[in-house]
């Protein structure tokens, strides 16, 4: 070895040490081609059990509606529930023989329910039954809202109910929000078939202030809905290597496009906030061509399209972890089954405090469907986390809220007479949701690495406003991408 | 790996690429020719890495298949800034140090407490050794002295670091440091001795 004077004992040592070299044996290369086949394997294996597992999830999530399907004959309440029939009493029920009859059109020819308050007085007894099939819905087109007014035996509902809702039912001069519900409740009964309620229109001046007394059932419809789906994912870009990267940290700032497309459901499931049973669009319709208390109807919105586009900005402040904020709009879609439509132009719905004229409107069947739309303004603000390392196929778990708008709506929702119209006033504007996704980075090597993978949108706002019956909450599930058009970087020390 | 940095080809956006960059390029991909290749370019190299931190060659293969495997599944974070074969190093030098760390018959010889007397030479000797020669000198070492006499004065690392390496104080990083480096100066000299009597004596015979 030759003499290295001047240096000192650590830098011989590298020099002499630096390119030593020993040749290893023929097997290692064996082994290790073997130890890499097996998890190539392994991790073939992962991925598919992780998308075994996203199907699975999704096609539960997507089946829930089926699961959930409201069963009135079944509920437990509705159907232990021993109701009286309402019996018409001679002097009670006069208001009742003078009451509205119901055309098959759909409209009243009782002249007397529109030129005089018309009382339609119901009994309850423990006898025989008399029933008004008609239900006795004003729709003589009269502008102002009808009081209600029910007299009757309060026994039987002080048994059922409790004396002090009884009461209140029967004294026609409670809290009308109140006194709704044992209209939903009655609503529900004609819903499982058995007996239309009688209900007669009182078209006086007053506004808002009615008396509902038909406490049958307090079977309130539980339905489950499926749901949608939604997400906005972000690249992840892997911090620097080496040495030096224990004392600098990097922040890569990104920016790009998004899109995705997916299924859009609605659900009755778990909010910020539950529609209770205030049902101000219970009201009576007042005008001309809508059908009375009609067949049995379960309002739904089924499961339909989805699509979603924006922009986003990411910033990654670790290997693992990123930060992405951006906006976008999202359409979702869901399907209503509806009868015939009722026309456009003058229908007008009292919702508790203002008269709404709709645009839309059908009667209750299942002739056609009706396509809600739903548009959403929203920007997703999410927390990203490389699951794996590498760059092969980096996976990357997105989660986070979505605060957004809902822009506008068409959906449709039902009144008391079972007619389905649509209002702006009906929908809740600002619109929270939770957002998570997996995406998985195609050409993580190249200059504009393509994100995909499956996202999960979770509206926890109801989409409807406080009041409205069938309220409930959009999702959406869908396959989102996401391109990064260009990138920053900055070092900090 | 010199002569394959001049062999130029271009990538699919027509920016040229050494060969090297090629395989580096189809070793993220997963392609196992381009990792046979960048294996029989650095294994050499890196099995006298893995060598110089154990104790015997099959411990030093078995480390330096790990170091590989390690390597493959990361390859894809190598950004090409620095150089692949620095990159490798360090991989298996980390790998070299876990390994000593889980075996039990060096881990028990890894201890980082007062040491035992060492002969101590504060001279600082000239080397004459080859390579393979001061390798047996450095092996010879307890297994604590040899990790960190090798991460010191063949690797670079500070102490600061090789105390994080190891789980111990920079200090004592430090002494271990110089009880290895005096111990092994002690040796060194014996063995240059000894290496001029035996030349003294084949010239006498």
């Amino acid at each position: 070895m030759k003499r290295m004077p001047g240096k000192d004992f650590e830098q011989q040592v590298r020099d002499t040490m630096g390119s030593w070299r020993i040749e290893p044996s023929a097997g290692t290369w064996g082994r290790l081609e073997e130890g890499l086949a097996r998890k190539k394997k392994r991790r073939r294996a992962f991925y598919f059990f992780l998308l075994a597992g996203l199907l699975a999830g999704g096609a539960l999530l997507l089946t829930e509606k089926a699961l959930h399907e409201p069963d009135h004959a079944a509920h437990p309440i509705a159907s232990s529930m021993q109701r009286p029939e309402p019996v018409h009493s001679p002097g009670a029920n006069a208001g009742r023989e003078a009451g509205p009859q119901q055309t098959e059109a759909g409209k009243t020819t009782n002249p007397a329910a529109n030129s005089s308050p018309a009382v339609n007085s119901t009994s309850f007894n423990s006898g025989p039954e008399s029933t008004n099939p008609a239900s006795a819905i004003d729709r003589a087109g009269n502008s102002t809202t009808a009081v209600r007014q029910t007299s009757g035996n309060p026994s039987t509902a002080s048994r059922l109910y409790g004396r002090s809702n009884a009461t209140r039912a029967f004294a026609g001069d409670a809290d009308p929000r109140k006194q709704r519900l044992p209209a939903d409740r009655a609503k529900d009964e004609q819903a499982d078939g058995d007996r239309p309620l009688s209900i007669a229109e009182n078209p006086g001046p007053s506004s808002g202030h009615r008396a509902y007394a038909s406490p049958f059932s307090i079977a309130d419809t539980i339905a489950t809905r499926p749901m949608a789906i939604g997400g906005t994912p972000a690249p992840s870009t892997s911090a620097g290597s080496g040495q030096a990267d224990k004392y600098t940290r990097k922040k890569h700032w990104s920016f790009g496009l998004t899109a995705g497309a997916g299924r859009a459901a609605f659900t009755e499931g778990i909010g910020l906030s539950q529609a209770k049973s205030a049902d101000l669009n219970a009201g009576p319709s007042t005008g001309s061509g809508v059908p009375p208390q009609g067949p049995a109807y379960d309002y739904r919105q089924d499961p339909s399209a989805g699509w979603e586009a924006g922009g986003w900005t990411r910033v990654s402040v670790s290997r693992k972890w990123s930060f992405t904020a951006g906006v976008s709009y999202m359409q979702l879609s869901t399907r209503t089954p509806v009868g015939q439509s009722l026309g456009d132009s003058s229908r007008s719905y009292y919702n508790g405090y203002t008269r709404q004229v709709s645009t839309n409107s059908f009667s209750a069947g299942s002739q056609s469907e009706y396509r809600n739309r739903y548009h959403l303004l929203q920007l997703p603000l999410t927390a990203e986390w490389q699951l794996t390392p590498g760059r092969r196929l980096p996976v990357i778990w997105s989660m986070g809220l979505s605060p957004g708008y809902l822009l506008s709506s068409n959906a449709l929702v039902r009144d008391s007479a079972q007619a389905l119209y649509s209002h702006p006033d009906n929908q809740r504007g600002f619109q929270l949701g939770m957002r998570t996704g997996l995406r998985f980075r195609l050409m993580p090597s190249s200059a504009h690495p393509l994100d995909i993978g499956p996202v999960l949108q979770y509206q926890l706002n109801e989409v409807f406003a406080d009041g409205i019956r069938d309220n409930g909450h959009l999702y959406y599930l869908g396959v989102e991408a996401r391109l990064p058009l260009f990138f920053l970087s900055r070092v900090q020390r | 790996v010199q002569r394959l940095g001049k062999n130029a080809c271009q990538d699919k956006g027509n920016r040229p690429m050494t060969e090297l960059q090629t395989l580096i390029r189809d070793a993220q991909k997963g392609k196992m020719r381009a990792q046979r290749r960048l294996y029989e370019l650095y294994a050499a190299e890196m099995l006298g890495v893995c060598y110089r931190y154990t104790k015997s060659v099959h411990d030093a293969e078995d480390v330096l298949q790990e170091g590989f495997m390690k390597v493959f599944a990361h390859i894809g974070q190598f950004e090409g800034k620095g150089e692949l074969g620095a990159w490798i190093r360090r991989i298996m030098v980390n790998t070299s140090i876990n390994y000593l760390k889980k075996h039990a018959h060096y881990r028990m010889d890894m201890v980082f407490g007062e040491p035992a007397m060492h002969p101590v030479n504060q001279d600082t000797p000239d080397l004459h050794l080859q390579a393979k020669e001061l390798c047996s000198l450095i092996r010879q070492l307890p297994t604590g002295y040899q990790a960190v006499f090798n991460l010191h004065a063949v690797e670079g690392y500070s102490h600061v670091e090789i105390g994080r390496m190891l789980g111990i104080s920079e200090n004592t990083s430090r002494s271990q440091y110089m009880r290895a480096r005096n111990l092994l100066c002690t040796w060194i000299q014996q063995e240059e001795e000894h290496q001029k009597n035996e030349a003294y004596a084949r010239k006498r015979l």
